[in-house]
């Protein structure tokens, strides 16, 4: 296999993954917001923190309420990378380079998910058209993702769509955590949290493993064992860990890949270490830090290992 | 009731599948008479379910306007050309033989340079070559085969006569639609497929392979062949997808090779560098490798040239093969036919003046009104004179231009192309029509059985290329039985 496809399948599974994320980030944020318009203030801006970094939070236009400020970068904005339907694009773009190694079903869904995307871009601002479209977003990419289980051959194609989604999901984990890591009370703060278990499950709900909390660790939701299970539960498939194993067994499949399994056995580490109870902000907040790095590490190693110099 | 043939009755064309008096040609007949029996909404019907199968199946090619490549589904129209296997016969033999003097003049012009020692060929028309490429001169290619993929250009004149327009000897294509327009056409018109004696031409993409293993390096146990394309933004990057897909061989761009401190080619991969031992590019010269040749292209591997001339890999085309892809030199072709094969010539040249030649040049200027003028080195119609269609004023600054260049110029008798039946979704009217077959050279040479016959856009329009909205027709070569003479 050549090393640029590679690269490309590898980009294409992460930014299908980025827009999943994306669309299902704004689609709770939205049923929150209506659900509970006055227990609730839903933050847009850590919303676009999350998903675009501090530089996409202060491109927000100022005239705008938070939540349409929020929805304008992004959902439309092909020039905010972090909007969905620039993500979209790249997938698309990403998946003509490899056409020969994706089933034909596959071209036809992304084609699909496109044309989606690119109809409803401009309306999905409004909430009474941004649910069908942020539903249809994540009914594709699901449908996509099926297609990838049912037909594609476990050869290298599908481990480095693996090794794309995997990184791409645990990454958008860290920081949905570190969002909510950062309202945490400090050490020096002397007045007691405002924080409370609705946060969290509101957090929960974000990354889709609710109910599965609820199941796994019985009533009752406290910010340390959320934090646990999204880092450290190894059945649940959004949780840090869960990404990391997943990501090794595709590397396993796949020519000398010390390099970045060595990166990789430390990003896990770090990921599996205890979860501090009561959770410490500071603290909290440097070690998803480090795992960013310790991700974006494992990201470079299989630049160079995979893509970049053959 | 079955559908009308409108326009067909006049004896100042020539019909493929029709003759004069309107019955069908012998090789057409099993066709026409299926066409008879079934009525214009089968057919309205058909056309729906030929264009739908191709926009399924993703049949595309790219036109480029306002600075955009659009991509577009291929046309191809549901009546078939018909070619006589007997005359079909004859045209291979005359393609096999005129690119085995191609390439013999070729390898010729790098080497010895006899054809012009020995006055065949002029040196003038060496020197206004603009694909002469010095970096190819002492060489001698395996099999002496330079121009590995040949599309050659036929069409007919009114009289029956069965020309060689033109030799694209560089990165020909079209044979992708070729192949395609008959795998669409078996899916959606099976019937009169029944009992024709049509003969297939689906090995064209195992020829082709064969021909580029023959090519490797001998110290290659297993050879690696890849295609080399200039990227998804190329014209005929639909056409690189499926032949390198046909083979079974790696598409590749310019990024993913280099050359190595062993002047060998190699291929960055998962799995780490993979050497190359044959390159298909679908690149012109120009981009091949920017040590070389342009060295601001982002499109070539840099070293290739140093690779190939060190006989560490070989490429098809041969690079510096389009010397023999010019006017002046396609003017010469009978003689070179005659000088390396000692051979009469069995496909006609058009009638063809040289400017060059005094004598031809005196007759061109007398009679511009009436021929077409074309320039030496350009290539799809570029600064072409059509004598009957211009003013005078345009006439006598041609007539300057010749005498202040006469070795770029020849001039050639406007065609009056054949026709084919071509339905429009109403009825069947003539529509003018080419044929480009493909020749491969390289241990063997063969010829695809039949070819790619593109029909212009409108009745009586002289254009057929796709870009310009003409259409294409899957091209039929017929056995007919021996008890069914012409007009019998």
């Amino acid at each position: 296999m050549l090393s640029r496809l590679a690269e490309h399948v590898y980009w294409m599974a992460r930014y299908l993954e980025r827009a999943e994320n994306t669309a299902r980030l704004i689609s709770t944020g939205t049923h929150l917001a209506l659900d509970q318009p006055h227990a609730v203030r839903i933050d847009w801006r850590a919303l676009i923190e999350v998903l675009g970094g501090p530089e996409a939070a202060a491109h927000c236009d100022p005239n705008l309420t938070p939540e349409r400020a929020a929805m304008v970068q992004l959902i439309p904005a092909s020039e905010h990378p972090s909007s969905i339907h620039a993500a979209i694009a790249r997938v698309r773009e990403n998946a003509r380079t490899v056409r020969d190694l994706l089933p034909d079903e596959l071209r036809e869904r992304i084609n699909q998910l496109y044309f989606h995307t690119h109809r409803g871009a401009g309306t999905a601002v409004e909430r009474a058209h941004r649910f069908d479209y942020l539903r249809g977003v994540i009914e594709y990419a699901q449908g996509i993702s099926g297609v990838i289980e049912g037909t594609l051959s476990r050869g290298p194609t599908y481990q480095f769509l693996m090794l794309g989604r995997h990184l791409e999901r645990a990454d958008m984990t860290t920081r949905t955590i570190d969002v909510r890591a950062a309202t945490l009370p400090r050490d020096e703060d002397d007045h007691p949290p405002t924080w409370d278990d609705a946060v969290w499950m509101n957090m929960l709900r974000y990354l889709g493993g609710y109910s599965q909390f609820r199941q796994q660790r019985g009533p009752g939701i406290q910010g340390p064992a959320v934090v646990d299970f999204l880092l450290r539960d190894d059945r649940f498939p959004r949780s840090v860990r869960f990404c990391t194993q997943r990501m090794e067994r595709a590397l396993e499949e796949l020519p000398h890949p010390e390099a970045p399994c060595r990166l990789l056995a430390a990003a896990e580490r770090r990921a599996t270490a205890p979860v501090e109870v009561p959770l410490d902000a500071g603290a909290l907040h440097r070690r998803l830090d480090a795992l960013q790095v310790d991700l974006s590490q494992v990201h470079d190693s299989l630049g160079e290992t995979y893509f970049s110099d053959g | 009731m079955a559908p009308r043939f409108q326009g067909f009755d006049t004896d100042q064309r020539y019909d493929e599948l029709l003759q004069p008096d309107g019955r069908p040609r012998p090789a057409a007949r099993l066709l026409f008479e299926y066409l008879s029996s079934i009525c214009e909404d089968d057919l309205a019907e058909r056309m729906r379910a030929v264009d739908a199968f191709i926009r399924d199946k993703g049949v595309t090619f790219t036109v480029y306007s306002d600075g955009e490549n659009i991509d577009r589904a291929w046309p191809l129209d549901v009546i078939p050309r018909v070619v006589d296997a007997r005359e079909w016969g004859r045209i291979e033999a005359g393609l096999k033989q005129r690119l085995t003097a191609l390439n013999r003049l070729i390898e010729d012009l790098y080497n010895e340079q006899a054809v012009i020692r020995d006055g065949i060929l002029p040196r003038e028309i060496l020197e206004q070559s603009r694909n002469f490429r010095p970096q190819c001169q002492g060489l001698k290619l395996p099999y002496g085969a330079w121009a590995h993929i040949c599309g050659t250009d036929l069409v007919r004149d009114r009289d029956g006569t069965l020309y060689v327009l033109e030799d694209n000897l560089r990165v020909p294509s079209g044979v992708s639609y070729m192949l395609e327009n008959r795998e669409v056409m078996k899916q959606v018109f099976p019937e009169p497929f029944e009992g024709s004696g049509i003969r297939p031409l689906d090995h064209y993409p195992g020829q082709l392979l064969d021909a580029l293993i023959s090519l490797a390096p001998a110290d290659a146990d297993n050879p690696e062949v890849v295609l080399l394309t200039p990227g998804v933004y190329n014209a005929a990057y639909f056409e690189h997808t499926y032949l390198a897909q046909q083979m079974g061989i790696e598409l590749v761009e310019g990024r993913d090779l280099f050359v190595g401190e062993d002047d060998c080619v190699y291929m960055r991969t998962i799995y780490g560098p993979v050497r190359v031992h044959v390159i298909y590019r679908r690149i012109d010269d120009d981009f091949l490798d920017p040590e070389v040749f342009r060295p601001d292209s982002a499109l070539g591997v840099r070293g290739l040239m140093r690779a190939w001339r060190a006989g560490r890999v070989a490429i098809a085309n041969a690079p510096g093969a389009g010397v023999a892809d010019n006017k002046a030199v396609y003017s010469f072709v009978p003689e070179l036919i005659r000088y390396y094969l000692d051979e009469a010539p069995l496909l006609a040249n058009v009638p063809t003046w040289r400017c060059l030649f005094e004598d031809e040049r005196a007759y061109v200027l007398d009679h511009l009104d009436e021929l077409v003028v074309k320039p030496a080195n350009e290539s799809g119609g570029y600064g072409m004179l059509i004598g009957p269609h211009a003013d005078p004023a345009t006439r006598s600054a041609f007539a300057e231009q010749i005498c202040r260049d006469p070795a770029n110029f020849i001039a050639q008798p406007t065609l009056s192309l054949s026709t084919v039946p071509t339905f429009n979704g109403e009825h069947l009217e003539p529509r003018h029509v080419d044929l480009r077959p493909f020749v491969l050279q390289a241990a063997r040479q063969h010829v695809t059985t039949g070819g790619l016959s593109r029909v212009s856009n409108a009745r009586d329009s002289l254009v057929v290329n796709s870009s310009q909205g003409g259409s294409s027709k899957d091209t039929w070569v017929v056995d007919v039985r021996s008890d069914e003479q012409e007009g019998g």
